[in-house]
């Protein structure tokens, strides 16, 4: 990329914010990470998108089993076990906590603890992940598809992308790690980490939303 | 899997395959990064795609010429008016937005490029790869035929319960969402672009408004993108995995597959004409000699206008029953947005207004512009009267609305832009002669075609009828919007004569051919690789008039002597020819990684689980290859 | 920690140089928390999910309305502190906390709208009865 330009090199730095390494930009903030926050921005409205589907038709089976327009309503809640999502929850918000520690380590360029770090994160995320296909064959196994009334589309195709995003973050995560093996990820690159981070700690907050509104909130018999 | 281990292997086929440095010849524009190329890449792709479109249009003429006509068979009219839709809004008209935002974005703000060179090539591979992926759809089992929106349930029951009995709809879900992606990596491109490229003194308020509409639609874009992208997932997933997201057998609701397209929908309708609005806000104030009247009013409409364009969506589901607290909101909002829309249009008046106007070509398409608009804008402002909408809905009379909006205002504009640009793009003038034959033309075949749409919509024809029975008085009008269809046709053949002609005589034109106030006619045309030698330091709003003139004690402009275009003048010192400016490298990377897309997507519509991996997997193996591809070759190891 | 410096924001001014970062390089700037904030907030997020999950078996002894007010205030207190302190959009610069605060009010607000409309036309429904 266009690196600094000899002429561009000797201008005016000015406002003093981030004038370092000569990547000035206008905001004081990199490109990168401006660009991976207006995704993460356009994200939220993806997910809001599932979420929302998934409200709207929340509870709608029971009516239409009722009126027997369908042949079965599951009930979320008999399907849910809460201790074992608790359980896979826990260990995806714990990622964070690695992921976040793996960037300090990065910062203080102690290399072995960011690679313990980042596979930790990786590790939290390919648990949850686990988690994820067993809670599904476990559900299915109990009859809920996905064409088991709105209920088992909404609730599936949700959860399953929300899982998605998690595997691409986990090749991201790993990607990271091989390129500190191979020496080529310094402190001075930390923001390859940040912005990975970044994106983490997105998908857990959609988690969040997602585990108390579709797990905890209680549902009307 | 290879994909957990790459890197290694990648450094080792890297050397192989050494990294693409060709800057000529037709190898160079497959790995170019160069916003300028692309930008002709864009813009050259989009123009072919609205021959293919036209063309279907064309056919749709014919079809409607008489009552009960035969030229085409039901099956193959859905096809082709939902293929014209999808056609010109995706790979038209958002394309060429982003040809000429690519092209004029990092000029004008004074950059040297785009902040993304790389993912900008992705877009237009992504585009290329995705307009492809939807037409090939007519040799596989039948293209897309449930209109350009798709409504649910219509597209999303399975192909077995037999609604659209044929692969089109899931070309159609899939090609978007892949369309999508390509989208959304460009608005992040340019909103990056503009927050950070900018040259010393060019604050978000000298930006010309060009540049501040192409923001606008760049942010309208990132945010109206994900609820349509989570729609066509839930329509796929309704065809092929039975879900019922959209069955209202089963509890689904097709209401929602409305608010989500919407959602997106009319965001879009404002995605494709700000653009519009954008480029004859640049040609008008240079061929009226005068600033743009209240360019900072423009800019604050245009902002509007995206704000408030978020709040008008349910206006295309009034005849749904929403029930009469939303339609009044909707309405309400569907009235206020007119406001910064007219405010426009007087800025516009205004500058032209006193002027000392020049009726080039470029000039008579943005007046052009102004007039079929303000048309198309009032048609529009009936719509948000509700008992009146019910009357017009899905009748002619919307399809005469939205083309005097997109085609006499988009479509005009663009038009304007090229002949506008085409100088500093090429370096040479496209004739005026021929220009504006054409533009007479396009004027007048439009008005036919669209003109009498207005009458048969209010007597009632429905749109995307197949045919039409005898002794509804509509044979007259049919007939002239087919005769109309045609002169459209003469007259972008006349364009197209006109660009190869214009470029065997090479009328040269120079840096500055128009008198310009923008910073790209500061440099030579065509635009060297490296657009500006020394990074511009701006000054003002129209920095680059100011450069040229000031005024005396009574007004009066007078041209300064010194000042103006250095374009050319090649200063002394290391930086004459440019060559130690670093640009970025050419990359193989981009089209790898859009490769992998049509490949799962083919995958995704037969149900090949097999090609969808492989699909993944290329893309995959680009993705990574990109990673551990420095930006610049020379920049390796730093 | 020198959280004042961080909020000096180059925005907006335009006087600077057009150089783009598409390389991932440039780490200094704005100094994040350190490890043991990190470990003090995933403390308070742990504690908040243990509390959460604790009040969904409160089910039928609580006011269910008051239930799920406390749930998806639980929630959103989650989500803040670690859009706040692992993203960093506390201390980071305004700009990125204009786009995310731009998508989340976007999306609630439209959703919220779709949700009257919808569910305004759900009540209507009638269900045949066997």
């Amino acid at each position: 990329m266009s690196a600094v330009t000899a002429d561009s090199a000797t201008q005016d730095h000015g406002h003093g914010a981030n004038a370092g390494h000569g990547q000035t930009t206008n905001t004081g903030v990199s490109n990168t990470k401006l660009a991976v926050w207006a995704f993460l921005s356009s994200e939220a409205l993806f997910f809001g998108s599932f979420i929302s589907t998934y409200l709207l038709y929340r509870g709608r089976d029971t009516n239409f089993a009722a009126a027997g327009l369908i042949p079965e309503a599951y009930n979320p809640q008999d399907l849910f076990n809460i201790e074992f999502t608790s359980a896979t929850s826990f260990i995806l918000l714990m990622s964070s906590l690695t992921m976040v520690l793996a960037l300090a380590a990065l910062q203080r360029d102690d290399h072995r603890r960011f690679r313990i770090w980042i596979a930790s994160t990786a590790l939290f995320g390919l648990t949850f992940i686990a988690g994820q296909v067993y809670e599904f064959t476990e559900f299915y196994r109990e009859g809920l598809q996905l064409g088991s009334g709105t209920f088992g589309g909404s609730f599936y195709v949700m959860t399953g992308l929300h899982g998605a995003h998690v595997t691409v973050g986990i090749f991201w995560l790993l990607s990271l790690y091989q390129r500190s093996l191979q020496g080529k990820l310094g402190s001075e690159k930390s923001e390859a980490v940040e912005v990975a981070g970044l994106y983490w700690h997105f998908v857990d907050i959609v988690w969040i939303v997602i585990f108390t509104v579709v797990y905890l909130v209680p549902y009307h018999k | 899997m290879t994909t957990l281990d790459p890197s290694s292997v990648l450094a080792q086929r890297q050397q192989r395959l050494a990294r693409p440095t060709k800057a000529t010849g037709w190898t160079s524009w497959l790995t170019t990064v160069d916003h300028k190329k692309i930008a002709i890449l864009y813009g050259s792709t989009a123009m072919v795609f609205m021959v293919l479109g036209g063309v279907e249009a064309l056919l749709i003429r014919l079809q409607l010429w008489r009552p009960n006509g035969t030229v085409l068979t039901a099956a193959t009219y859905n096809q082709l008016f939902t293929m014209h839709g999808t056609t010109m809004v995706f790979l038209v008209g958002m394309p060429m937005a982003v040809a000429f935002g690519n092209y004029l974005l990092p000029l004008m703000i004074g950059a040297r490029d785009v902040a993304f060179p790389r993912i900008n090539m992705l877009g237009y591979w992504i585009f290329l790869l995705g307009g492809v992926f939807l037409y090939s759809s007519f040799f596989l089992g039948g293209a897309p035929n449930g209109g350009w929106f798709g409504y649910a349930p219509l597209t999303s029951m399975p192909m077995a319960r037999g609604f659209l009995p044929s692969h089109g709809a899931d070309f159609w879900a899939i090609g978007l969402i892949m369309l999508g992606i390509g989208s959304v990596t460009s608005a992040v491109n340019f909103i990056v672009t503009t927050l950070n490229m900018r040259a010393p003194g060019m604050t978000l308020l000298r930006m010309p408004v060009f540049v501040w509409m192409i923001f606008i639609i760049a942010m309208l874009t990132l945010f109206a993108l994900p609820p349509v992208t989570a729609a066509l997932i839930q329509v796929y997933m309704d065809r092929n995995f039975g879900t019922h997201f959209f069955d209202a057998a089963a509890g689904g609701d097709p209401l929602l597959y409305q608010h989500l397209f919407w959602l997106f929908g009319h965001p879009e309708v404002y995605i494709l004409i700000l653009p519009g609005m954008g480029i004859v806000s640049e040609i008008l104030p240079v061929f009226s000699r005068k600033p743009l009247f209240g360019a900072r009013v423009v800019v604050m409409s245009g902002i509007a206008i995206g704000f408030v364009g978020w709040g008008v969506w349910v206006h295309h589901m009034f005849a749904t029953g929403v029930g009469p607290a939303t339609t009044t909101g909707f309405g309400i909002a569907t009235m206020a947005i007119a406001v910064p829309t007219g405010v426009k249009i007087f800025n516009w008046l205004g500058t032209v207004w006193g002027g000392a106007v020049r009726l080039t070509t470029a000039m008579l398409y943005s007046l052009g512009f102004i007039a079929m608009f303000t048309l198309g804008g009032l048609s529009g402002v009936m719509h948000s009267i509700v008992p009146s909408n019910g009357q017009q809905h899905d009748t002619y009379f919307v399809v005469a609305h939205f083309h005097y909006v997109l085609f006499g205002g988009l479509i005009f504009a663009i038009f304007g832009g090229f002949y506008y640009w085409w100088p500093k793009v090429f370096g040479h003038f496209l004739s005026e002669k021929m220009g504006k034959v054409g533009f007479w033309l396009l004027f007048v075949g439009f008005n036919l075609t669209f003109f009498p749409m207005h009458i048969v919509g209010l007597q009632g024809m429905p749109r995307r009828t197949y045919t039409y029975g005898t002794g509804h008085g509509w044979e007259l009008m049919n007939q002239l919007e087919t005769v109309g269809g045609f002169i459209i046709a003469l007259a972008v053949l006349v364009f197209i004569v006109n660009v190869v002609a214009s470029r065997k005589r090479n009328d040269l034109a120079g840096a500055d051919p128009w008198d310009g106030r923008t910073l790209e006619w500061s440099i030579p045309s065509p635009v060297p690789v490296y657009n500006f030698l020394e990074v511009p330091e701006v000054h003002a709003f129209d920095d680059f008039w100011h450069r040229k003139y000031t005024e005396d004690e009574e007004g009066r402009l007078v041209r300064l002597p010194s000042g103006g275009s250095d374009a050319g003048e090649h200063p002394e010192g290391e930086h004459s020819d440019g060559s130690h400016i670093h640009l970025p490298s050419p990359s193989y990377w981009p089209l790898v990684f859009a490769f992998g897309l049509p490949m799962s997507g083919y995958g995704f519509v037969f149900k090949n689980w097999w090609l969808v991996g492989v699909g993944v997997a290329v893309l995959m193996f680009g993705l990574t290859a990109w990673l551990v591809e420095p930006d610049t070759a020379q920049d390796d190891h730093s | 920690m020198s959280t004042t410096t961080d909020l000096v924001i180059a925005e907006d001014h335009g006087a600077i140089v057009p150089v783009s970062t598409g390389a991932v390089e440039h780490a200094e700037g704005h100094s994040h928390p350190g490890p043991r904030q990190y470990v003090i907030i995933a403390v308070i997020l742990v504690v908040i999910t243990a509390i959460e999950v604790g009040m969904s078996y409160l089910e039928g002894d609580v006011d269910s309305n008051v239930l799920i007010a406390m749930l998806l205030g639980a929630a959103a207190i989650k989500f803040v502190l670690v859009v706040a302190w692992f993203m960093h959009l506390k201390t980071d610069s305004k700009i990125l906390r204009r786009f995310f605060i731009m998508g989340l009010v976007g999306a609630i607000l439209l959703f919220t709208v779709i949700f009257l409309t919808l569910h305004g036309m759900q009540n209507s429904y009638n269900f045949p009865t066997r």
